[in-house]
């Protein structure tokens, strides 16, 4: 391939660009990083930025010692699989046959999914409606209400819309039904819309807590982010302080606190190099296979 | 296809997790944690009786903060002393429902909504407290603390009975605030020594204090240092109530105006616009939401002065902080600020603490009243509030006391008991001292104040933002910004508040 | 072109198969439709009925249908706040700059997309990932830590290099910078992934036949990858449209401080301190239905526009 001296700088030019943003977004997580490891004096006296001062593994002993919080890790585990699980197969139903041009009435569907983008009936309907199923304090309460989210649907029926329509049109000939038509060929095609999918939705269950709050009473039942939540808030104790007077609780060490983040964080960023490979394969490799 | 393969493997999985979910409902939970929490005595499901056993449900705060390696806040040897003292005998199995502290009215709030909420429960959310009665969710206490709750009524006694009860319906057991010191000014003496200066015991000398510590740091150690620390609208009130024109507010002004109204105020935030323009507080204050920057400063050497809660610096950690990075340092409780009169006026807190209710939809209440009461007696509360090692949050059991409580009659033992670390006994006690000197506690009426209820919020928040505008205004332009800012606030709803609250304090006398 | 050469298709296809739109062939999609419509109905419509709270003087313990209607008070009440035009002013406004960071994403994705040495592009995507994964609550710790005046981390370097500390937080146009440079900070590198997937669907051919033809970078760029995910980048911009009138809670909660309110304080922290810390449901859910039904509105406008203009919108 002939590549001339200004595409050569162009090149260059992108990936300074990219450094300069990709340093901007790691900074913040190398400062957690520092004070995960540093001594409680030296995040104390301000002195810990990039670099860990005092170097030791006292926050990441409590962390890992700490039996609730891997429980707690095993749990959130299962649940996002679980969950990524389901809202992949019921999301991949919905954006299937929403995106079949001839599917009588998917207009209508689809206005009525589109309006529920915009109301919120708020938490008390939402806690009541969880109550009468009965799913109050059961992880099925943090699967079930957030099963399609109405955004990722819409994104993925748009990809599945790309889906030439002679490729419909021959598998039905073939005497391809919607159900083999969609497994063999939609989905093999629409892997990397899948990986998004279920990418966004693992993330989305990973960092979400605020239904747990109200869900879930036993506090064994607590996703990972719930925890750690509840620990930096605590920490924000001025109004507690002032309300409780001399029963003021401790607050965690910052660098516990920085320990737990990093321990809640990393496993789920783990996710993406996995599914990296699925974003190389693509429409064209599928189309010429089926 | 891995994924492929992956995806109908879950759908096995949830298949199979789903049919496990169905039988999980609030019932199998509870029976679970029934399980948990009765720590391998004879659970009740176990005796031939277990149709007379009744199931106490009681609301523990939960902070999450416990240490590695402590026991669980729901089954330890606390709960296991309250099982075997008070349940067994009762043949009652007492169950702790957890409620994350920092959320505690959103979730209680949508507990009572849906008629899940333990027997007992508790908040310091007055309005929320005001909300229950108005809806009528609550049970009416009277006659079972007549009946049960004697030792209850001793420890309490009537006035602090009397803040929970309204048209003689007893809504709620407020719990009793062992010391009521509000917030206590600090002042580095060992500073003050290499300045030549005294103690300052007027807001004079404390005005010269921090100029003093501003032109000494940055002379010798070439520091610009920022000395009055913590300052935010809560914390300053000591300060402000000294600027007050004491001969001029009634008791009804107290309960009824808001502070930016009073005479003398505007005078006190003109003196901290000063110190703001001065460099003596920090000029990032109001970014400090959560006073974290302020212990760091303390520690660090770079904050002279503060008036945080009473005690703080001992049981937050940071005096010790403090002297372990700088073994000279002392840090010295102070009184300073003081009035035309001579008096140092202040505010201090009620001396009531969280509000204890039992939700209408109990079928408990007996029982409840009964624990409440059990709880009340001398050697239970003690061994409750001493707790013991490798549980930190252990007063949260003892919800009827907010502070440790070992006399009814020894203000100084109650003092001592609540110094936190014996190394700062004296540090504690000077600070409650100082704290109580001339405080002043708002007036309280038993009533009902839709208008408060509807803006005391929104008001709060208006306060913090006056607070930051007029403290940082321009001098020549901080007359403007107050009174338009206060004419604001008045606006937003402050001003039916106080017409509301003049009106229900002449309707009671 | 790939799309142009997809809807010619369709019109064919379309006609040759009116015999088969029939329910012999379509009874799978209602089979597909059930399950998810069956979710819709159960977890939006039903606790949906709750909106009617908005109408009524609500109660939340005698529940939705006992509670008094008391009309359009509520709104009434809501239109008469000066501070609630101020909070939904600080909305538009924190929206619309926002908004116009929304090809941020896209040309990072772009770039991505251009960058030829693999270990390079692996990297730095996970990195551009890591901002999505520190919540906003940690967010406003690290701000003060970093950006304040005085003692923050970032202004001691400014400082200590001889120049005079920004005042990332206070001043209110530098608030508003550092409420959307947070913004990009967190969403941007994620927000790659959606564009990063549509451009794996673009033809690789169409690239080689224009470097055949000696087209340089950027009209490549411009005649085959923008055409490429254009779908998706209409999608998005027009469900961002939707969205101008509510704003998360989190975000500006988490930045903001007494000195700012003024520019800081939006319907969702408004919401939070008047509705839910006084306990006054039906206020909330009476800001909240207006919010839904603006942001209805806007979407269907931008959908409408979009058709004449793109002929493509979400539907």
């Amino acid at each position: 391939m002939i590549r001339n001296p200004v595409e050569k700088i162009i090149d260059i030019v992108i990936m300074v660009l990219i450094g300069i943003f990709a340093l901007f977004c790691v900074v913040p997580m190398i400062h957690i990083f520092a004070l995960s490891f540093s001594g409680n004096r030296a995040i104390m006296s301000g002195e810990v930025f990039l670099w860990p001062v005092e170097w030791n593994f006292h926050s990441y002993s409590s962390v890992f010692g700490d039996a609730s919080m891997m429980r707690s890790l095993v749990l959130t585990v299962i649940l996002v699989a679980t969950y990524t699980a389901v809202a992949l197969v019921m999301t991949i139903m919905a954006a299937y046959a929403l995106s079949r041009r001839n599917f009588k009435g998917r207009n209508l569907m689809f206005g009525l999914i589109i309006v529920t983008m915009f109301f919120n009936p708020g938490i008390i309907p939402n806690y009541l409606l969880v109550k009468e199923l009965g799913l109050l304090n059961s992880p099925a309460s943090l699967i079930m209400p957030i099963m399609i989210n109405a955004f990722l649907l819409i994104i993925m029926r748009t990809s599945f819309s790309g889906v030439p329509n002679e490729l419909e049109d021959s598998a039905w000939m073939d005497g391809c039904g919607h159900f083999r038509f969609l497994l063999r060929i939609v989905l093999p095609l629409q892997l990397p819309i899948l990986a998004t999918i279920g990418l966004y939705s693992a993330v989305d269950r990973w960092n979400m807590f605020q239904d747990a709050l109200f869900y879930i009473n036993d506090k064994n039942l607590y996703p990972l982010q719930l925890k750690l939540y509840q620990m930096v808030i605590n920490s924000q104790v001025n109004d507690a302080t002032a309300q409780e007077g001399f029963n003021a609780a401790t607050p965690i060490p910052q660098g516990i606190q920085s320990a737990s983040i990093m321990f809640a964080t990393v496993p789920i960023l783990l996710v993406y190099p996995w599914l990296q490979k699925y974003f190389i394969s693509g429409m064209l490799t599928g189309a010429v296979k089926g | 296809m891995p994924l492929m393969r992956s995806i109908t493997s879950f759908i096995v999985v949830i298949a199979i997790l789903s049919i496990m979910m169905g039988c999980n409902g609030p019932e199998g939970s509870i029976k679970s944690s029934h399980a948990a929490g009765a720590g391998g005595r004879p659970g009740p499901s176990e005796s031939a009786s277990a149709d007379r056993w009744t199931t106490l449900r009681v609301e523990l705060f939960e902070r999450n903060n416990k240490p590695v390696g402590a026991h669980s806040i729901t089954d330890n040897y606390l709960t296991q002393y309250i099982q075997q003292q008070f349940g067994d005998p009762e043949r009652i199995k007492i169950e702790f429902i957890t409620i994350p502290r920092a959320e505690e009215v959103g979730r209680l709030q949508v507990l009572m909504a849906a008629n899940q909420a333990p027997d007992i429960v508790f908040t310091y959310d007055l309005p929320t407290v005001y909300n229950f009665y108005i809806q009528d969710k609550l049970t009416d206490l009277s006659s079972l603390l007549d009946q049960y709750g004697q030792d209850l009524k001793n420890v309490l006694g009537e006035e602090i009975l009397s803040y929970g009860r309204m048209n003689g319906t007893q809504f709620a057991i407020p719990a009793k605030r062992v010391l009521t010191a509000r917030s206590t000014t600090l002042i580095r003496e060992d500073w003050l020594k290499e300045a030549g200066l005294p103690l300052p015991a007027t807001t004079e000398q404390f005005y010269e204090a921090l100029k003093a510590f501003k032109r000494f740091r940055l002379e010798k150690y070439g520091e610009n240092i920022y000395p009055y620390g913590h300052i935010d609208y809560y914390h300053i009130a000591p300060l402000q109530y000294s600027f007050w024109e004491w001969d001029q507010i009634t008791e009804e002004d107290l309960y009824a105006d808001p502070d930016w109204v009073m005479p003398g105020n505007k005078a006190a935030f003109k003196f901290l616009n000063q110190l703001y323009h001065e460099g003596l507080i920090d000029p990032n204050f109001h970014l400090d939401r959560y006073a974290q920057q302020f212990q760091k400063d303390l520690v660090n050497g770079r904050v002279g002065a503060a008036t945080p809660n009473t005690i703080e610096p001992v049981y937050m950690g940071y005096l010790a902080e403090l002297q372990k990075k700088d073994p000279n340092a002392i840090l010295t409780p102070i009184d300073p600020f003081t009035d035309a009169k001579g008096k140092r006026m202040k505010p201090i807190l009620e001396n009531t603490g969280m509000y204890i209710m039992v939700p209408k939809t109990s079928r408990n209440a007996e029982a409840a009243i009964k624990y409440l009461n059990w709880m009340a007696q001398p050697e239970n509360y003690t061994i409750l509030q001493n707790g013991i090692e490798g549980v930190t949050n252990y007063f949260d059991y003892c919800i009827i006391l907010n502070g440790k409580y070992v006399s009814s009659t020894d203000e100084q033992l109650n003092l001592k008991a609540n110094a936190s670390a014996p190394e700062f006994e004296t540090f504690a006690l000077q600070s409650v001292k100082y704290g109580m000197n001339d405080g002043i506690a708002t007036p309280r009426i038993p009533t009902i104040l839709p208008s408060e209820m509807k803006y005391s919020a929104i008001l709060n928040d208006k306060n913090d933002e006056i607070f930051v505008k007029v403290l940082t205004a321009k001098p020549e332009e901080f007359d403007t910004v107050y009174d338009q800012e206060v004419a604001e606030y008045m606006m937003m709803g402050g001003r039916q508040v106080q017409e509301e609250k003049h009106r229900a304090y002449q309707n009671h006398q | 072109m790939q799309t142009e050469v997809r809807r010619s298709g369709t019109v064919l296809a379309g006609k040759r198969r009116n015999a088969m739109t029939g329910f012999k062939r379509q009874w799978p999609l209602y089979l597909l439709m059930v399950l998810p419509m069956t979710f819709f109905i159960t977890f939006k419509y039903i606790p949906m009925l709750g909106v009617v709270v908005a109408f009524k003087d609500y109660n939340i313990f005698r529940g939705i249908w006992a509670s008094e209607w008391v009309g359009l008070e509520v709104f009434r009440e809501i239109f008469a706040m000066p501070q609630f035009y101020k909070a939904l002013r600080n909305t538009l406004m924190l929206n619309v700059i926002s908004l116009l960071t929304f090809p941020i994403p896209i040309i990072l994705a772009i770039m991505l997309n251009e960058l030829r040495i693999n270990w390079y592009k692996r990297v730095s995507q996970t990195l551009l990932y890591l901002p999505h994964f520190i919540s906003w609550v940690i967010v406003g710790g690290m701000a003060l830590q970093l950006l304040a005046t005085n003692t923050g981390s970032i202004n001691e370097l400014i400082k200590s290099l001889g120049g005079k500390p920004i005042p990332f937080l206070e001043d209110t146009i530098m608030w508003i910078l550092t409420y959307t440079g947070a913004g990009v900070w967190h969403y941007a590198g994620w927000g790659t992934i959606l564009y990063l997937a549509a451009l794996t669907g673009i033809n690789k051919e169409l690239y080689e036949a224009a470097e055949v033809d000696g087209a340089t970078r950027l009209r490549r760029i411009w005649h085959i990858t923008l055409p490429g995910i254009k779908p998706t980048i209409i999608v998005l911009f027009i469900i961002q449209i939707g969205h101008m009138a509510d704003i998360g809670f989190e975000q500006p909660y988490a930045l903001q401080n007494g000195y700012v309110m003024d520019v800081a304080q939006v319907i969702s922290t408004y919401v939070y301190t008047v509705g839910i810390q006084s306990a006054q449901f039906a206020l909330a859910a009476a800001v909240g239905l207006f919010q839904s039904v603006v942001g209805l509105v806007l979407l269907l406008t931008a959908e409408l526009i979009s058709r004449k203009v793109n002929n493509q919108g979400i539907f």
